[in-house]
């Protein structure tokens, strides 16, 4: 995970760790690095860090256990993914239908752009 | 705790106002970012809080003693800066040893893990380090005198990339174990960034900054193409400067973000960035 | 007695200066009173506290400026700094006069008696009347307490002219360092010697023979004077040191 001044770091954070758990890297019921490790491995300020972690805290994708760490929820996966697909629509669709309005491609012409690459995956 | 709490504070130097009237507070377990130009007034402010000048007016408590000429308070905190004060024959070892006699929770045994880290010889004299192994040998012993405050002046002058990375861990590493104020004075915005959480700019000696790192980076953004376009969406807003390359222009403004026609692309301006901007006569 | 930290850093920075300083005083001892042994009746020793009272001065002006420093860096405010100087002035003259004393009796020891070598304290030179008929316990407490008084006297003027030139101005420090020495060794013979018939010279040495008791053969005006001279620049000195902040 590369960090960048585009989001908030605690956004960054919390999105990174969404997507690990998404791919499986982070497995559930898994402990995941700890608050020290996130800060030092990426050079940022633990309280910030720590932002991001509480946020998934309170969605109830991480848990904490007292003394031992931060653990992957059970079912986390499954409510992360149900989560990016409502976003899905707003974060690509939305911004793929505005790059193509502002290079003119039409409607037709997009649905068979997206076909193609649905043939394309199989290659 | 109460934090330093800085009141008024004005210092003057034959013709220049180094400090004017400067009020600020580094909170208790908080890392902050203190920027400015050369010149702005950054270690005019740590020498005064440190003892080691004197202010013309205004007062500073460090946990709400007096800190001028007063030995309890200065206990509570350690400036390193870029002026040598180590008698240059002393060897780092011994330094160490002293300033664990002058500061009781000085932990020696890290003090000395931190010098095999960087490759510190501790058996050098201070005089024979390079520049680089100075600001070194300055970082160790700020790194391992725990005090509740800790002030770095400059703290990474001369050393190598790898050895500024070994730094900002060790000090995240740190503050993440037991939480400390530190303030880092650096002119290496973008590489502290992502480090402090509070950010105190200074400019020809006045405040013009001090605010969270998020809140701060919020207070701003970028808008670039066409400068016609930018041009016009420009009127009524608060715009600190400008870059123009042919017919395209990027203008750094305040504010929030909205009301962007097409043709404009909008951004998050960078710490460096808006701090530039902000500076510049 | 426990000293304070700072004040055992400011003692370790005399430690080389102090060492040389006995082994030098030890070596011209010795030679001495083996010589003295080998020829005897030849040798006499006389005034060595001068030589400890320069050493004092010259050791006093190298031992603010690195001082100051490593204080401020370990967050010591002016004052404690200033109190442990004092000490640590008192610390160093009774080390000086320590040594006095066992150099004499080293002297003694090498060349077997006082038959062999004659040792001259300053005191008895100065006092040579007052010590004429009195009884070595007396000579010696009387010498102790004058030769302490004058080691503080010196170490603490040392210590004020010293940290007077750190305070100084650039300009200010060559005003100084070229127009003293000018006036004393230039203008003050001229005006003394050849307009007013050596009537200030006269008059100063009038002035400290009285301050030291000369006349009277009274150490202990002597020994008041020191004292105060010493308070004095002590006093200079923290007027000096505490509006002082790191230069350069």
């Amino acid at each position: 995970m590369q960090l960048s001044d585009e989001k908030p770091i605690f956004l960054q954070i919390y999105e990174g760790i969404e997507d690990a758990i998404v791919s499986g890297a982070f497995q559930e019921e898994g402990q995941i690095p700890s608050i020290t490790e996130f800060s030092v491995t990426y050079k940022i300020n633990p309280a910030t860090a720590l932002k991001g972690v509480s946020l998934l805290v309170d969605e109830g994708i991480l848990y904490k256990k007292r003394g031992v760490g931060m653990f992957v929820s059970r079912g986390a996966r499954a409510q992360v993914r149900a989560k990016r697909r409502t976003q899905f629509y707003d974060r690509y669709v939305m911004q793929m239908l505005e790059e193509a309005k502002r290079l003119d491609i039409s409607q037709e012409e997009l649905k068979e752009m997206i076909a193609r690459g649905y043939t394309h995956e199989g290659d | 705790m109460r934090g330093i709490e800085i009141n008024g504070l004005s210092k003057r130097f034959d013709e220049t106002l180094a400090l004017d009237k400067v009020s600020l507070c580094f909170e208790p377990e908080r890392i902050y970012g203190l920027l400015g130009r050369n010149g702005a007034g950054k270690s005019t402010l740590l020498n005064i809080i440190t003892n080691r000048l004197f202010a013309d007016e205004g007062s500073v408590t460090i946990d709400g003693m007096p800190a001028l000429e007063n030995e309890k308070a200065q206990r509570l905190v350690y400036l390193m800066s870029e002026r040598d004060l180590y008698p240059p024959s002393m060897r780092v070892r011994e330094a160490f040893d002293w300033s664990a006699r002058f500061y009781p929770d000085f932990d020696g045994n890290y003090a000395h893990r931190a010098a095999d880290a960087f490759g510190l010889n501790v058996t050098k004299p201070i005089k024979g380090l390079s520049t680089g192994y100075r600001s070194i040998f300055k970082c160790v012993v700020a790194l391992s005198v725990n005090t509740p405050y800790v002030l770095l002046d400059e703290p990474v002058l001369g050393l190598d990339a790898n050895h500024r990375e070994l730094f900002y861990r060790m000090l995240i590493e740190k503050y993440s174990e037991s939480p400390f104020t530190c303030v880092i004075s650096t002119h290496l915005i973008e590489e502290v960034s992502s480090v402090v959480e509070g950010i105190v700019m200074l400019k020809q000696g006045r405040i013009i900054r001090d605010e969270g790192r998020e809140a701060l980076l919020a207070s701003g953004y970028t808008v670039s193409g066409p400068k016609a376009l930018v041009d016009e969406y420009l009127a009524g807003r608060t715009t600190i400067g400008a870059d123009e390359l042919g017919g395209l222009k990027t203008a750094y403004v305040l504010g929030k973000p909205e009301g962007a026609p097409q043709g404009l692309e909008i951004a998050p301006m960078d710490l460096q960035r808006l701090f530039i901007q902000l500076t510049n006569a | 007695m426990t000293l304070s930290v700072m004040t055992k850093f400011q003692l370790r920075n005399m430690r080389l200066s102090l060492l040389i300083f006995c082994g030098v005083m030890l070596a011209l001892v010795v030679l001495a009173a083996v010589m003295a042994r080998i020829v005897p009746d030849t040798v006499s020793f006389s005034s060595m506290e001068a030589s400890a009272g320069i050493f004092a001065f010259v050791c006093a002006l190298n031992s603010f400026k690195e001082n100051f420093g490593f204080a401020l860096q370990n967050g010591i405010p002016r004052k404690r700094l200033f109190r442990s100087t004092l000490i640590m002035a008192l610390c160093f003259s009774a080390l000086l006069c320590a040594l006095d004393q066992l150099l004499h009796l080293i002297s003694l020891l090498v060349s077997q008696g006082t038959g062999n070598m004659r040792w001259f304290r300053l005191t008895e030179a100065l006092y040579d009347i007052r010590y004429a008929g009195a009884s070595q316990l007396q000579l010696t407490v009387e010498s102790i307490a004058f030769n302490f008084a004058l080691y503080t006297a010196l170490f603490m003027t040392g210590y004020m002219i010293t940290i007077a030139y750190y305070r100084m101005s650039r300009w200010l420090k060559l005003t100084v360092s070229i127009g003293v020495p000018a006036l004393v060794v230039v203008v003050y013979p001229l005006v003394d010697l050849l307009l007013l018939q050596e009537r200030i010279s006269n008059a100063l040495g009038w002035m400290i023979s009285a301050a030291l008791g000369i006349q009277a053969q009274n150490i202990w005006i002597a020994v008041l004077t020191l004292a105060l001279l010493a308070a004095a620049m002590a006093a200079f000195s923290w007027a000096l040191m505490r509006r002082a902040v790191i230069k350069g």
